[in-house]
């Protein structure tokens, strides 16, 4: 019997021959049902991947008239497992290694622009500070953000007050909007607050300027990446 | 390939995300086989791939870059598992560590040849196989999940064991091995 030779083939075979498969080898059975074999990273750590290293790079890529950046880049590329401990393990690490890198990019490009450009004003280092507050579903939240526009993309860090931890099988996501209720939402990640209130690091590829409202959702595991619409924090870069 | 591997040491975005496609799955198997929590082996999938980038300049382009890459996940998983540990056993003693690595280098190894030969397989038999042999569903209910005849369902999983038996005979207990000299491994 010739085997089937393509998709299609196999395709209009199927109903005329229902074979009953051929019982599989225990072994390679067993191996089957462990999920191990089905599981997949994450959605979203492809791009926390990318933006680790294009963060990383950038920090050690020489700048004219600065000094050597070897040391900058090896203090900035944060070994973030040893991260963890100082920190504690709140959130989705993983989202953090680009944040701490972006945000020592930034304080690199900025500092060495400050001091080309800016005579190292402060000011122009310091981010956007804004202000959220609780919406009807969690009243009682409020949370400071403040907004760095990098060249690498922006990086929040989230201050949040009384918002509780999210239930299991949920989590939040912070994200940056365009005015108006049209206005389209780019997450800038998530965070689940398990560990108490506290500071989150979070980064986004789009400009403040154009997407200068921030919110967080509270998300369900495995409903897909699109926002919930269950919006519990909100506020708006006004500056 | 080498392509590839001279963006990604470039630090090429596109780069980084075809090798990251390329080996993203098998890196994370090998994370989630030792660390086993979701989160920290994301966490290990992120540092083995910034470690990697870190290191490529010292590559060989001669050498596959998978085992390359799986060497540097199960480091990086081990000082994760070590990390992890020593706060809540108040230290961490040597047998800790020879556990970690032993248990769970042939069963890792087993899984990374069962994800490759699965990853192998049309869509629509891998689909069949993950139903029937991860969540236990029969054919007719795999059918019903799938909206396709019965019949459907039996050919395309027929197929699959076919050529996962073709593939992985290498992995089967002695006494099957012996009683089927001429299958060809894949």
């Amino acid at each position: 019997m010739n085997e089937p030779r393509d998709e299609d083939h196999a395709q209009r075979e199927d109903d005329a021959l229902p074979l009953d498969p051929a019982p599989l080898d225990p072994a390679v059975e067993r191996l089957l049902g462990d999920l191990l074999v089905w599981d997949e990273p994450p959605p979203g750590l492809e791009d926390a991947v990318v933006a680790a290293i294009v963060a990383e790079r950038e920090v050690a890529r020489p700048v004219a008239g600065a000094h050597p950046p070897a040391e900058a880049g090896a203090a900035a590329a944060n070994d973030e497992l040893a991260a963890r401990r100082h920190r504690g393990a709140r959130g989705r690490s993983w989202v953090r290694p680009f944040a701490a890198g972006a945000a020592a990019a930034a304080v690199l490009v900025l500092v060495v622009a400050g001091a080309t450009a800016l005579g190292g004003d402060d000011d122009q280092t310091g981010g956007q500070l804004v202000a959220l507050a609780g919406t009807e579903l969690a009243p009682d939240a409020s949370a400071d953000a403040t907004v760095v526009d990098t060249p690498l993309g922006t990086v929040v860090e989230l201050d949040v007050r009384g918002l509780d931890p999210a239930p299991e099988g949920t989590y939040y996501q912070a994200w940056l909007r365009e005015p108006g209720a049209a206005g389209e939402s780019v997450s800038v990640g998530t965070f689940h607050l398990r560990g108490g209130d506290g500071e989150v690091e979070l980064w986004g590829g789009v400009s403040p300027e154009q997407y200068p409202v921030l919110t967080v959702t509270l998300q369900q595991e495995g409903a897909g990446p699109a926002s919930s619409g269950e919006v519990v924090l909100r506020g708006e870069a006004t500056g | 390939m080498h392509d590839d591997l001279a963006g990604f040491r470039a630090g090429d975005p596109e780069a980084i995300r075809a090798v990251y496609r390329q080996h993203a799955g098998a890196v994370h198997t090998i994370a989630r086989a030792m660390v086993g929590d979701p989160e920290l082996a994301a966490d290990v999938v992120q540092q083995t791939f910034v470690k990697a980038w870190r290191a490529a300049a010292t590559f060989d382009e001669g050498r596959a870059l998978a085992p390359w890459l799986y060497a540097i996940a199960r480091r990086t998983a081990i000082d994760a598992l070590r990390s992890e540990r020593r706060p809540t056993q108040g230290g961490h003693g040597p047998e800790v560590d020879a556990a970690v690595t032993t248990l769970s280098f042939d069963r890792t190894w087993e899984v990374l040849e069962v994800r490759a030969a699965v990853e192998r397989l049309p869509e629509a038999e891998r689909e069949v196989v993950r139903l029937s042999s991860l969540l236990g569903f029969t054919h007719v209910e795999v059918a019903e999940r799938l909206g396709v005849p019965v019949g459907t369902v039996k050919s395309r999983s027929a197929r699959a064991h076919r050529r996962l038996a073709a593939m992985l005979g290498h992995l089967e207990e002695p006494a099957n091995r012996l009683a089927d000299p001429e299958r060809t491994e894949g």
